[in-house]
């Protein structure tokens, strides 16, 4: 009935319905996808895109080498290889790889920067200060 | 539905995170959690049975099956499957609504010049 010929009732509307590769409680952004405004919640996030707000997360976060974030971000194991522009709370770890940048302060218990990372800020390791 | 060149290129809100602002790219979108804000990609749409939207959204195709606040516009076709729920205006070139759907608001289909889609267009209901 569908003069397109492919989408029928049940059948997965292709390009929409597949998200492959990640799994269920994963959010992606990709590349060209900006963000004008705050992210909450309690699944993890992979971006590949740009936000200007802030992420807060009960869960990790991956921030990939084109994502830009200008904000700040709270989040439970932060990884990032892009630009990070904002203050960032890691209640369980931070790492950061050799293209990522970080302007801002940075509170977390555990950190680890790969050479050629470049982190310009404030840094606290106050075990006390990280709540989990 | 053509097929973009950036076809494998899909955005995923999960259903427990939720994003309150505009939200904007090329690439075909997915939403299963929640927003409130805009949203405006070029590329195809869908709401997922647990997407809340409380916003207006543009894109190429767009599918419902969740729950929309706000005004949908879409280059192509919008498809509001049975669990979907949509308050606001619609406008398409081709609409499909499937029985159970709920839909309130005003719906506007353009006129395509290739008339390609005109005779298996099924208008939208309207309701007060």
């Amino acid at each position: 009935m569908n003069i397109l010929g492919r989408r029928k009732k049940d059948e997965k509307n292709e390009l929409l319905l597949e998200i492959p590769d990640f799994p269920q409680n994963t959010s992606y952004f990709g590349k060209s996808m900006v963000i004008q405004g705050d992210v909450t919640g309690d699944d993890n996030l992979q971006m590949d895109g740009k936000i200007e707000g802030s992420i807060l997360l009960t869960s990790d976060l991956h921030v990939n080498k084109s994502a830009i974030i200008n904000g700040n971000i709270k989040a439970n194991s932060i990884t990032s290889s892009g630009i990070i522009k904002g203050n960032i709370t890691a209640t369980h770890k931070l790492s950061l790889d050799k293209t990522a940048k970080v302007n801002g302060k940075i509170i977390t218990s555990s950190i680890s920067m790969n050479e050629g990372a470049i982190f310009d800020g404030e840094m606290e390791m106050d075990a006390r200060k990280v709540k989990k | 539905m053509k097929k973009h060149e950036k076809a494998t290129s899909i955005s995923l809100l999960s259903r427990n995170l939720k994003i309150e602002g505009d939200i904007s790219g090329n690439e075909n979108f997915r939403i299963e959690g929640a927003i409130k804000g805009s949203v405006n990609v070029s590329g195809d749409v869908l709401v997922g049975e647990t997407g809340t939207v409380e916003a207006d959204i543009s894109g190429d195709t767009i599918v419902i099956k969740g729950s929309v606040a706000g005004n949908i516009s879409a280059k192509n076709r919008i498809e509001i499957y049975a669990s979907g729920k949509v308050t606001g205006d619609i406008s398409a070139r081709s609409v499909d609504i499937q029985e159970g759907a709920k839909f309130e608001g005003r719906s506007h289909m353009l006129q395509s010049e290739h008339k390609i889609e005109a005779s298996a267009t099924v208008p939208g209901e309207e309701k007060k």
